[in-house]
């Protein structure tokens, strides 16, 4: 290309002039994997992949990097100097060449030689019993038996006074704060952390991981980490109500005047889309009554107890409502009835 | 080659031109995808011994390259590294080889090296930390410069998504324009498919095509 059709106009000047002083190289949680996005440079993504990452990388200034250094450093072949490096590297001599041959191939017979020896015989029973493993795996660390954890995990030593879906009635125990030891952590708790981050290494994009790994987060203390990614859970499926939940949930739990409010209209959004859901209600009212909107409170308690009137959680509902009433009859100014969002 | 109704060039495996230029293969030796595909049985004891023969060179060079990334220069670094990549390519019954599709000649040279470089980056991202991801903002607060500079790449950026431009003259646009990548780099990219000419006659009708929009005040 001319320089001048590079240089020439102004516009593109100062396009170029404010590339350089004002890019800003920072990654973010929605960047791709940068492993992936080198392999656009060979050309071995599927067409659809590698159109969505060229345009993150188009805009993103840090992918952009990535990708740029990554061209740079592979579109040249070996320097001279690099081929005399290579030429006297520890692989170009013959013995060594062998050892890692043989390391490599043994590596594959150690892991190969115990079938022949030992489960041959009981091939038919093997191939059964690793079936029933797979499925066992799959289910295990899949997202239904991770959500089932986390339940379990919130109810074993609840956390807070929220809600969280699946879980079971319990009393509030301890109030964990950002940071508290992983060695008091519920046993629940670590193995669905443990299928979190697999999965999410896997599907990083992937909603309903980014909400357990928030949820989880939520049930560790770790409320901004949780509500960063469940606010990009809500962006990847705004319409989902339990994403809403959880979202309002920590956003309630970092416990500053704003996040309360935000709170308040999330749960309220939840609410929108899925009006019985029991936990959605006892949060949002909890949320009312927690940001002084007693009548808000008072009206989404009772409308909890009309969907549940029998567990442990309406009896909890039971004592919010008086206690919502009893300062709406008795001391103290009431504060004005609160607009609704929706 | 075959001319693009755009005037850009299409081109027909990359690596031939910019990432690698493969030596054809002696008579009586396999090709290189062919040699990928015996390796991926690990069994093949020769067959690895043939693929650490041949890809050595390439490997270890690509390994010294991304070190000097980081600004490291050990020759036992790099040895450690390249050892790293074999048992990379080996790992999970030679997952990464099995993977490879050979869409077009020779793109198996440029797979092997992104793999390498891949393996580099991953050993300084978990020994240097999470911190070697996040370079300082230089101002949190954009100045008048900046926000005049964002609202041009809007302005251009709305032109930009407008037909009859395709979204992959958008992307090479903005990897030209705001990520500073040379023609050469971009076509070194095989996912867009162009030869060097190809991605600058995308640059130079855009361009034109921008500099016509703002001159008759067609922007919004």
């Amino acid at each position: 290309m001319k320089t001048g059709e590079r240089d020439g106009g102004d516009l593109i000047q100062r396009l170029q002039a404010g590339a350089q002083a004002h890019r800003r190289p920072q990654k973010t949680r929605s960047c791709p994997d940068e492993d992936r996005l080198r392999l656009l440079l060979p050309g071995q993504l599927e067409p659809e992949e590698a159109d969505k990452l060229l345009t993150h990388a188009a805009e993103c200034d840090w992918c952009g990097t990535v990708l740029r250094e990554a061209a740079q450093d592979l579109s040249e072949p070996p320097t001279g100097e690099e081929e005399e490096l290579a030429g006297k590297a520890r692989l170009a001599d013959p013995r060594s060449r062998r050892e890692l041959v043989e390391r490599i191939v043994k590596r594959r017979r150690d892991w190969w030689s115990p079938i022949f020896l030992r489960w041959v015989p009981a091939a038919g029973l093997a191939a059964l019993l690793l079936a029933g493993g797979v499925s066992y795996q799959a289910w295990a660390r899949g997202p239904a038996h991770t959500e089932r954890l986390l339940a379990e995990a919130y109810t074993k030593g609840r956390p807070m006074g929220m809600r969280v879906p699946g879980a079971e009635w319990s009393l509030v125990r301890t109030q964990r704060g950002a940071g508290s030891s992983s060695l008091h952590e519920p046993r629940e708790l670590a193995d669905a952390n443990s299928n979190i981050s697999r999965a999410i290494e896997a599907h990083p994009d992937d909603p309903k991981w980014l909400q357990l790994e928030g949820r989880a987060d939520l049930l560790g203390g770790k409320e901004d980490a949780a509500i960063t990614e469940l606010e990009r859970a809500h962006a990847l499926r705004p319409g989902d109500a339990s994403i809403l939940l959880d979202w309002g949930t920590a956003l309630f739990q970092r416990a500053d005047a704003q996040g309360r409010a935000e709170a308040f209209e999330r749960l309220s959004e939840g609410v929108r889309l899925q009006p019985n859901d029991p936990a959605l209600l006892f949060n949002q009212a909890l949320a009312a009554q927690m940001s002084n909107y007693p009548n808000e409170a008072r009206d989404d308690w009772e409308k909890y107890l009309r969907v549940d009137s029998t567990s442990g959680w309406a009896q909890e509902a039971r004592q919010h409502l008086e206690e919502v009433k009893k300062n709406l009859n008795g001391s103290g100014p009431i504060p004005p009835r609160q607009p609704r969002t929706h | 080659m075959s001319s693009g109704e755009d005037g850009s060039e299409e081109r027909v495996g990359l690596a031939l031109e910019v990432v690698e230029a493969p030596r054809e293969p002696p008579a009586g030796e396999e090709s290189p995808e062919e040699l990928l595909r015996e390796c991926a049985d690990l069994r093949q004891s020769q067959a690895w011994d043939r693929f650490l023969r041949r890809f050595n060179p390439l490997i270890v060079a690509t390994v010294v390259r991304t070190i000097r990334r980081y600004g490291f220069d050990r020759a036992g670094l790099s040895d450690d590294l390249a050892q790293e990549v074999y048992l990379k390519f080996s790992a999970n019954r030679a997952k990464v080889l099995r993977e490879f599709k050979p869409r077009y000649p020779g793109a198996v040279f440029g797979y092997l090296r992104v793999i390498a470089a891949n393996v580099v980056h991953d050993h300084f991202k978990s020994k240097l930390g999470k911190h070697t991801d996040q370079s300082p903002l230089p101002n949190d607060v954009a100045g008048k410069d900046e926000t005049e500079w964002r609202l041009l790449l809007r302005d251009i950026d709305d032109l930009l998504k407008k037909p009859p431009i395709s979204e992959r003259d958008r992307q090479i646009f903005w990897l030209y324009y705001r990520q500073g990548m040379s023609a050469k780099e971009i076509a070194a990219l095989s996912s867009l498919n162009l030869t060097i000419k190809g991605v600058e006659s995308v640059i130079v009708r855009l361009n034109q095509l921008i500099r016509n929009a703002f001159e008759n005040g067609e922007r919004q």
